[in-house]
């Protein structure tokens, strides 16, 4: 038998973050927030899924709106049993007590209480009332130091207030919160109530185990990426000589289109996996699929440097034996094969344009056919690569409850793209997988993808700087 | 131009000692939406701006405490800094013409609707008279009835009359309200809604009278352009074309009555136009009965032109005249009510507290600097003689954190020095959780009437229900008059002091406390 449904309620006083603690823990970011108080009016359930199962709920609540009364009543009946629900009972009718009544709800249906403050502010008579009032509920309760800027200075005092009347304490903050600082959460909520042991036991490790499942899939979505846009290409059959320049831009046009849809449909899987509906990152758009990409300047703005990239092929050379230059024909790679003399000429040969080359060929019934693709550039799935790994980063660590929805990766973090920062030898490695990608050889794949997917695994746990 | 700035005004007004302090509704508009405006501003950039109006203010006005008069300067340097057009007073201005022009119009359309002649029946009066006549009697009468009924009275009747009939409706509406705003907004905008309303509750505790007038003389003045229209109508009628009147009824009335109530209703101008000539005869009123069966041939010419003398006069005398005294009339309540406004409530007492601000500590080095040497001597007395905001005792509540965490001293000069306000004249209070929770237990009594009440409270936190409630409980024992303030302190940046508090805070207290509708209630930074 599985053990009952965890089920929290957020509670506090009005706009320190309640909603947003509830927004990330369950990793919804259709949570109502909203710098102005009073946006949250009646309790609202939320419930934390891992595939179709609910793992736990957490109950979002107005803030306290009469703290002083209400504590002047819980005194004044402290003695009674079932004080919260005769509070609600008591109080439901009058408006002023609406939000108050509302909070209490869910405590009286015996949900533990998560109470949050504002970690940044100072203390005053109106929490101290508020904690008082929670410690007298008799229920279960952790508080949550949510600090809304980056003021310590009240972090002790908080602390010390805390240590009298609840059962544990824990800073996080809504915003910022990774998963491994809400399974740190979970964590420590089971010690507050043995009750609540197995279920969030559960829980944690059905979230913890989704979460791989999540890494599996990025990295299967990043796979298909590169395999599709390693391969694509675009033609067009044209009669006559004469049209053959006319209908070159269309043509570009028609390429970049389809690369940028691959992309996008990659991406959106990701986004999906970590449960984002409104967030939007982006990257600057144009540059993998916009010719100046392939200039010696943008080359060095993502992703690798010719001589980084240089060094990755001698690796791969080194690991795959002198086949290379074969296996990867054409000139570009010609100049891995002459390793060392290579390194100055690099930069020169390496003239992304002429990469994605569009290749025209006489058909014998008659016309011409013109293909756009593959792109045959060493660097480019390096590019893709960058984008994907950044895009997941940013996917995964974007807390819920921020409300800057709009992310814009400028330039200037892609300078540091995760490839640049791996050693020569795994750059030679990935070089090895996309050569094995773009000649489909899909048993080789089946080989070098576990280890592949190691070099990503990592990738997708380093944070991101923000 | 600083150049200016720097002379304490000789205004044209003020030299020979009398100061401007005439107020007009449009003035009054001004003011509004200029202190409406104000509401997005800086609270630093006001102080600036109200504190160098007060140094160019003359002494004597600044000293005084003619707030009319000061805050008209006040209005005028605002209005010469932005002249901005006054929008609303231009479209009531401009809706009340096209009303006029409707209301002639309509009484010109109904006069003739009536009057129309066919050629084969005279025309019947009788409608013409009871719509025009004896209808605007009435009503005139009443509204006569209404304004010459002692003001108590009239209060109660209203009262009583709006009670019955007002009350359930008014009750089911805020409910419906309440639902509307719980549902569909967001938060901000159910919170600005509720603004909304409580300034218009606040507006119309200040400024209900004038309104009234007004609208009253927008009223009248529309039926005085009916009446116009209508009166007009019959002149030219009977100018430009020959017309029969007669009258007909089906009640069983002869024509002895129907003298007798002509008679009765010409008594205003008898004894000017008699008989036969400012009203008909009995012969003539026999004279020009419709009966159907007869026809009109028996009917003589001379008695059926008899009667229009009557109708035009009867449309001057109950209807054009009782208006247009109306309108006198109630021109004059609107100046006496506009006159008996003292802008005592919050946002004025704000300005004027701003302007009459020692400058020093709040302006800039430099604004400091160069107001010492144009006229430092000026300043020292200024300072000196300034005349505190609040003769009476001024009760401050301090919320207990706040109240704990500082030094009594150190409060108490704050709080007198953000209000102009008399040390000695201050007393402090804790306001404790408990007292929070009972505000009947506060030292507050009608021995409290005109003192100042003081609130102050941590900015970073926002109003609660019961914040509301307790400035309720407080207005409940005290005048609707007495001034409540809000203070509120910033957060704490490094251990001990209180800051500023920032301007969004400021921003969500101004409007939950507007919320209050309490002209008398405002939020200010303790600094
Ligand atoms: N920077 C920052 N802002 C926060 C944090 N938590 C909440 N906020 C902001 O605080 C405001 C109130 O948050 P909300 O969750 O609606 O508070 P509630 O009224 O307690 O539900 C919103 O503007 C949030 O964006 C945080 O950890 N960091
Ligand atoms: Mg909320």
């Amino acid at each position: 038998m599985k053990p009952p449904v965890p089920t929290f309620a957020i509670i506090g006083h009005p706009n320190e973050g309640k909603s947003s603690v509830v927004a990330t823990l369950a990793e919804d970011d259709g949570v109502r927030i909203s710098p102005v108080p009073g946006e949250t009016t009646q309790l609202e359930r939320f419930d934390l899924k891992v595939g179709k199962e609910r793992i736990m709920e957490f109950v979002d609540t107005p803030g306290f709106q009469n703290p002083s009364r209400t504590l002047a009543w819980f005194r004044a009946n402290a003695e009674a049993d079932d004080l919260v629900a005769n509070y609600i009972q008591e109080h439901q009718k009058l408006t002023e007590h609406r939000h108050d009544c509302e909070l209490m709800r869910p405590v009286a249906d015996g949900a533990g209480i998560l109470y949050v403050v504002d970690g940044s502010r100072p203390i005053t008579s109106a929490d101290q009332a508020e904690m008082e009032i929670l410690r007298l509920t008799g229920k279960p309760r952790m508080a949550i130091i949510n600090s809304k800027d980056d003021d310590t200075q009240f972090i002790d005092a908080w602390k010390a207030a805390f240590r009298k009347s609840f059962n544990a304490i824990r800073i996080f903050n809504a915003c910022g919160a990774s998963f491994v600082d809400r399974i740190d959460l979970l964590d420590a909520l089971k010690s507050v109530d043995q009750d609540w042991s197995p279920g969030l036991e559960h829980a944690v490790s059905a979230l913890r185990k989704d979460w791989k499942r999540r890494e599996e899939r990025v990295f299967e979505v990043i796979v298909d990426l590169l395999e599709q846009a390693l391969n694509f290409n675009k033609s067009k059959l044209v009669s006559r000589e004469s049209d053959l320049e006319m209908a070159k831009p269309d043509l570009e046009a028609n390429y970049r289109k389809g690369l940028e849809a691959i992309e996008s449909r990659a991406w959106a899987e990701i986004r999906r996996q970590y449960r984002h509906k409104q967030l939007s990152i982006s990257l600057p758009d144009t540059s993998i699929l916009n010719e100046d990409l392939f200039s010696d300047k943008t080359w060095q703005a993502f992703g690798l440097t010719g001589k980084q990239l240089t060094l990755a092929a001698s690796a791969a050379g080194a690991g795959l034996g002198v086949g290379l230059d074969v296996a990867a024909g054409g000139i570009a790679f010609g100049i891995f094969t002459a390793a060392g003399a290579a390194v100055g000429a690099g930069a020169a040969i390496l003239k992304g344009k002429d990469l994605a080359k569009l290749k025209v060929r006489h058909i014998p019934v008659g016309g011409f056919k013109m293909q756009i693709g593959p792109n045959k550039n060493p660097q480019f799935p390096f590019i893709l690569l960058d984008r994907a790994i950044l895009y997941a980063q940013h996917a995964s660590n974007w807390a819920h409850a921020r409300q800057n929805r709009e992310i814009s990766i400028s330039d200037t973090s892609l300078k540091e793209g995760s490839s640049s920062s791996w050693t020569a030898r795994q750059r030679g490695f990935c070089m090895t997988v996309f050569e094995a990608i773009r000649k489909r050889r899909f048993e080789k794949l089946d080989k070098l993808y576990p280890d592949f997917k190691d070099i990503l695994a990592q990738e997708l746990k380093l944070r991101h700087q923000d | 131009m600083p150049e200016e700035n720097k002379q304490p005004a000789p205004d044209s007004r003020s030299r020979n000692g009398q100061h401007d302090e005439t107020w007009t509704l449009k003035d009054l508009i001004s003011f509004e939406a200029a202190v409406a405006k104000d509401g997005n501003e800086s609270w630093e950039k006001l102080e600036k701006r109200d504190n160098a109006i007060g140094q160019e203010a003359p002494r004597d006005l600044l000293n005084g405490s003619r707030n009319r008069a000061l805050l008209k300067f006040w209005l005028n340097r605002i209005k010469d800094e932005d002249s901005h057009e006054n929008v609303i007073f231009d479209a009531y201005r401009l809706a009340s013409k096209l009303l006029f022009a409707m209301a002639i119009f309509a009484g010109g359309s109904i006069a003739l609707e009536l009057l129309q002649y066919l050629g084969a029946k005279p025309i019947n009066v009788s409608a013409f008279f009871g719509l025009l006549i004896l209808l605007q009697a009435t009503l005139t009468l009443t509204t006569f009835g209404l304004l010459a009924l002692p003001s108590s009275k009239a209060k109660h009747l209203r009262l009583s009359l709006g009670f019955q009939i007002l009350k359930p409706v008014a009750l089911s509406l805020a409910g419906m309200l309440a639902n509307v705003t719980t549902k569909g907004l967001r938060g901000d905008q159910r919170e600005s809604l509720l603004s909304l309303l409580g300034k218009t509750r606040s507006s119309l505790f200040l400024y209900g009278s004038v309104l009234r007038w007004k609208l009253f003389q927008t009223l009248q003045g529309t039926a005085v352009a009916f009446n116009l229209g209508a009166l007009a109508a019959i002149l030219l009628v009977i100018a430009f074309s020959d017309k029969a009147f007669g009258w007909q009824t089906t009640l069983d009335l002869n024509s002895d009555a129907i003298h007798s109530l002509i008679r009765f209703v010409a008594i205003p101008w008898s004894w000017l136009w008699g008989e036969g000539l400012g009203y008909p005869s009995h012969a003539d009123i026999e004279g020009s009965r419709i009966v159907l069966k007869d026809g009109i041939q028996g009917l003589s010419s001379e008695h059926l032109v008899s009667w229009w003398p009557f109708l035009s006069l009867g449309i001057f005398v109950y209807g054009l005249l009782p208006r247009s005294v109306f309108v006198l009339w109630t021109h004059i309540r609107l100046r006496a009510s506009l006159k008996k406004l003292d802008f005592s409530h919050g946002s004025a007492q704000r300005i004027i507290e701003r302007m009459k601000r020692p400058s020093v500590g709040f302006n800039s080095e430099k604004v400091q600097h160069e107001k010492h040497e144009s006229d430092d001597g000026a300043v020292g007395t200024q300072m000196a003689s300034l005349a505190p905001q609040s003769e009476g005792t001024t009760l401050a509540f301090v919320n207990e954190s706040i109240w704990q965490q500082t030094d009594e001293g150190q409060l108490a000069q704050k709080i007198t020095e953000s209000l102009n306000l008399q040390l000695e004249n201050l007393k402090l209070f804790q306001l404790t959780l408990e007292k929070i929770a009972q505000p009947n237990e506060l030292p507050i009594g009608s021995e409290n009437e005109n003192a100042l009440l003081v609130l102050v409270f941590e900015s970073w936190m926002p109003p609660l229900e019961e914040t509301k409630r307790l400035l309720r409980e407080l207005r409940s024992r005290l005048k609707r008059e007495t001034p409540i303030r809000i203070l509120l302190t910033g957060k704490p940046a490094s251990g001990s002091s209180f800051q500023k508090p920032v301007s969004t805070e400021l921003e969500m207290w101004s409007l939950t406390i507007s919320q209050l509708g309490d002209p008398y209630c405002l939020v200010d930074p303790l600094v």
